[in-house]
């Protein structure tokens, strides 16, 4: 400063004050990526629940015919594993599971829970891994 | 800043090592600023860009199973579905030029816009008296990037 008192500050405050003012921008960054992904992967589940909401509804229909009904009552835990082809989103696998509730004890009535798990499969190794996002869909079906 | 140089006159101005010491802060200053300006410009794109046509066609064809799942489907032809909804207004949904329509007696909803086609074709039990198990509903669009898409939809409307 020289004799006569001058006011302002100098570029040095100036770089300084910017730098601090950018240091308090990173969390603003941060919350914008967090936020992009938050949606892709709202997105995704969307896609998700809809495939499975699909299956659901196709093996509900299947089950509508009393033989194949049977069948799968008899067959209790048995699932299939099967790729999904939705536009918009790749690399979706299902497993849809139907198992024989043997809660109702009223013959000839029988029930079954219909299981539908879906999953981006990652690794492409068609099993379910820890960290794959996934959704699942139950739902019963009874035949009277 | 100020300094007197060997002359022992004043001189107005900035040192070497705080030019390159602005320098460096204004460069360590950038970095955020560049990141902030990148991510706000692919969320601005990701706005501007809305919601992709598979994403409009798979909240149509959710909409719409919802709405056959609670009402009572009358018929299924070619060029229509003839519905009993749940609050007893008889509908139609059927194809107009781009758009995909649920019309009843007073009023209409446009369930899909944009739209290039949609078909639908009633699932039957394959043994007699072949009585309806379900719908399977098609919607088709162009979209942008991907070119022609299409979603499939079925609804169980079993007993």
């Amino acid at each position: 400063m020289n004799a006569k008192q001058r006011t302002g500050s100098t570029l040095l405050e100036v770089a300084i004050g910017s730098m601090m003012m950018a240091v308090l921008l990173i969390p603003a960054i941060h919350a914008m990526n967090d936020s992009d992904r938050l949606n892709k992967r709202h997105d995704l589940r969307i896609s998700m629940l809809f495939a499975a909401e699909e299956q659901l509804e196709k093996t509900k229909i299947s089950l509508l015919d009393p033989v194949a009904f049977d069948a799968a009552y008899i067959a209790s835990g048995a699932s299939t594993v099967q790729s999904i082809t939705l536009a918009g989103t790749s690399g979706l696998v299902c497993r849809t599971q139907i198992i024989a509730d043997k809660s109702i004890g009223v013959a000839p009535a029988r029930l079954v829970t219909i299981v539908t798990e879906v999953w981006q499969d990652i690794n492409g190794d068609r099993q379910y891994d820890n960290g794959e996002p996934s959704e699942r869909l139950l739902t019963q079906q009874a035949k009277l | 800043m100020n300094h007197l140089n060997h002359k022992g006159r004043l001189r107005r101005g900035l040192s070497l090592l705080e030019v390159i010491m602005c320098t460096v802060v204004v460069a360590l200053m950038l970095v955020p600023i560049v990141d902030l300006i990148r991510v706000s410009n692919r969320t601005l794109v990701r706005v501007e860009k809305g919601s992709t046509t598979a994403q409009r066609l798979q909240q149509a064809s959710i909409w719409l199973r919802d709405t056959l799942r609670d009402s009572q489907i009358q018929s299924v032809v070619r060029n229509n579905i003839q519905l009993r909804l749940a609050n007893g207004d008889v509908a139609t949904l059927q194809t107009n030029n781009t758009q995909l329509i649920l019309n009843t007696k007073s009023h209409s909803t446009i369930v899909c816009d944009d739209i290039t086609g949609a078909s639908w074709r009633e699932l039957l039990t394959t043994t007699p008296p072949f009585t309806r198990t379900g719908v399977v509903l098609a919607i088709q669009a162009n979209d942008p990037v991907k070119g022609p898409i299409e979603i499939e939809t079925t609804v169980a409307v079993g007993p």
